[in-house]
C-alpha cells in the first residue's frame, strides 16, 4: 500500500492507494495543489483501491465505502468533494469561500459562488480569454493576514458545456497531460500556467456570478454590505469560526470592489466580460 | 398582515452596518440577510415595542410624500424577515 497526500488550509488527507493507474490518477487531481502544512495540521486518511479483476475503484473512509467507478471525471468529482470536505473540516484559522479565481492584467479577480452559479463556467471563459488560471473552486483567506490567500489550485474542472473553450488543447497531442470523458475533462494547472507561482497581492475584483435563465444579461456594481451578505452564502467553514467568521468576511467585501453578473448563456457572459474587462 | 402587530426580531444576530446598508446575520440559523438603505430604516425601528402601524407612521413623518411607497416596503421587508425565521409577529 502507498500513500499520496494533500496538504491545504492546514490540513491533511491521506490517500492510500495500491495500483499505479491510482498514484497517477491522484496525481493527475493534486499534483498542483498549494502544499500548505505550517501549525497544526489536522490529519484525516481515505483509500483508493482497486477492484481485483476489475477496472473499477472504491473510495472509502476506514472500511466505509464512499464511492466506485472507474477513474473517470465523476469519480474525479467524488473524491474532490470528499478530501475538500476533510481538508476544511476543522479548519479554523482562514476563511474558506467556494470561488473560482484567475488573474487578468496582473489584477485578481475572485468569482465566489455557490453550486450552479456558474464560477466553474465563467473561471473557464476567463483562463482561455488571456487570464491565468488559479482555481475554479477554493480558496482560503488567512484570519490574521486577508492578504494572505491561499488558492486551491487543482486542475479546472470543465463541463461538457464549457469543453468546447478549450477545443484546441483538448484535440492536441497531449492527451496523456488530461483527462476527458463523457463528464466533462481535467486540466492539470500546469498545462495552463507552466510557469506558475501563487501571486501575494489581494483581490482587485470580486465577480458574483448570477446564472439566471429566465433574466436579462447585465452587470451592475454591488454595495458592500450587500457583497457580504452574498459572500457569507459562500462561506464553507463558518461554523469552525467564531461568530462565523462574519467580521472578517464583512472585512473583504469592505475592501474589495464588487459586481454581479447576471446572465443566462455563456455568450451572453462572454460578451458582457469582455467589454467590461476592457474598460 | 395585522399592522397592529409587533415585529420581534431574533436574539442573537450579528450586524454590520456599512454606507448606510446592513447585513445581519444569524449564526444558529445561518442565514444572511441584506437590507439597503431604507430596509436599514426599518430594520432600526424594529425595536421591539413598535407595531408595524407605528414604524410606518414614523417613516412616514420623515417622508410624508412617500407614505404608499414606505407602507409597501415595511411590509415587504417584515415579510422577508419573518419568512427567513429572523423575526416575528407578536
Amino acid at each position: 500500500m502507498n500513500l499520496f497526500t494533500v496538504a491545504f488550509a492546514g490540513s491533511t488527507v491521506t490517500l492510500l492507494y495500491d495500483t499505479k493507474d491510482a498514484r497517477e490518477f491522484l496525481t493527475l487531481l493534486f499534483r498542483d495543489v498549494t502544499q500548505q502544512t505550517s501549525g497544526d495540521v489536522q490529519q484525516h486518511q481515505l483509500s483508493l483501491l482497486a477492484d481485483k479483476g476489475l477496472n473499477v475503484y472504491r473510495l472509502q473512509a476506514g472500511n466505509t465505502q464512499l464511492c466506485r467507478g472507474r477513474l473517470g471525471v465523476r469519480f474525479a468529482a467524488h473524491i474532490y468533494d470528499t478530501v475538500i470536505f476533510h481538508l476544511l473540516n476543522r479548519a479554523e484559522n482562514g476563511i474558506a469561500l467556494h470561488a473560482g479565481a484567475v488573474i487578468c492584467n496582473d489584477l485578481i479577480i475572485l468569482l465566489p459562488g455557490q453550486s450552479g452559479a456558474g464560477k466553474s463556467t465563467l473561471t473557464s471563459w476567463l483562463t482561455c480569454h488571456n487570464c491565468s488560471y488559479l482555481t475554479d473552486e477554493l480558496i482560503f483567506i488567512s484570519i490574521h493576514d486577508p492578504r494572505e490567500i491561499k488558492y486551491f489550485s487543482r486542475p479546472l474542472c470543465l463541463k461538457p458545456g464549457s469543453m468546447h473553450l478549450f477545443e484546441e488543447l483538448l484535440a492536441s497531442d497531449k492527451k496523456d497531460d488530461f483527462l476527458m470523458d463523457l463528464h466533462g475533462a481535467v486540466i492539470p494547472h500546469r498545462l495552463l500556467n507552466p510557469e506558475f507561482k501563487e501571486p501575494q497581492a489581494p483581490p482587485a475584483l470580486i465577480i458574483m456570478p448570477d446564472y439566471a435563465p429566465e433574466s436579462d444579461p447585465e452587470i451592475e456594481p454591488i454595495s458592500r454590505a450587500r457583497l457580504g451578505t452574498l459572500l457569507m452564502a459562500c462561506h464553507v467553514n463558518a461554523r469552525n469560526l467564531v461568530d462565523h467568521g462574519f467580521r472578517e468576511v464583512l472585512d473583504i467585501a469592505r475592501s474589495t470592489p464588487a459586481v454581479r453578473l447576471r446572465y443566462n448563456s455563456l455568450q451572453d457572459a462572454s460578451s458582457l466580460l469582455d467589454a467590461f474587462l476592457q474598460e | 398582515m395585522d399592522v397592529s402587530k409587533i415585529v420581534e426580531l431574533k436574539k442573537d444576530y450579528l450586524i454590520e452596518r456599512i454606507d448606510g446598508e446592513i447585513t445581519v446575520y444569524h449564526p444558529t440559523l445561518t442565514t444572511a440577510v441584506y437590507l439597503n438603505e431604507t430596509g436599514a430604516l426599518i430594520w432600526e425601528l424594529c425595536d421591539g415595542k413598535r407595531t408595524i402601524l407605528d414604524i410606518i407612521e414614523a417613516l412616514s413623518e420623515q417622508y410624508p410624500e412617500s407614505r404608499t411607497q414606505i407602507e409597501t416596503d415595511v411590509k415587504t421587508l417584515i415579510t422577508q424577515l419573518i419568512e427567513r425565521d429572523i423575526g416575528e409577529l407578536k
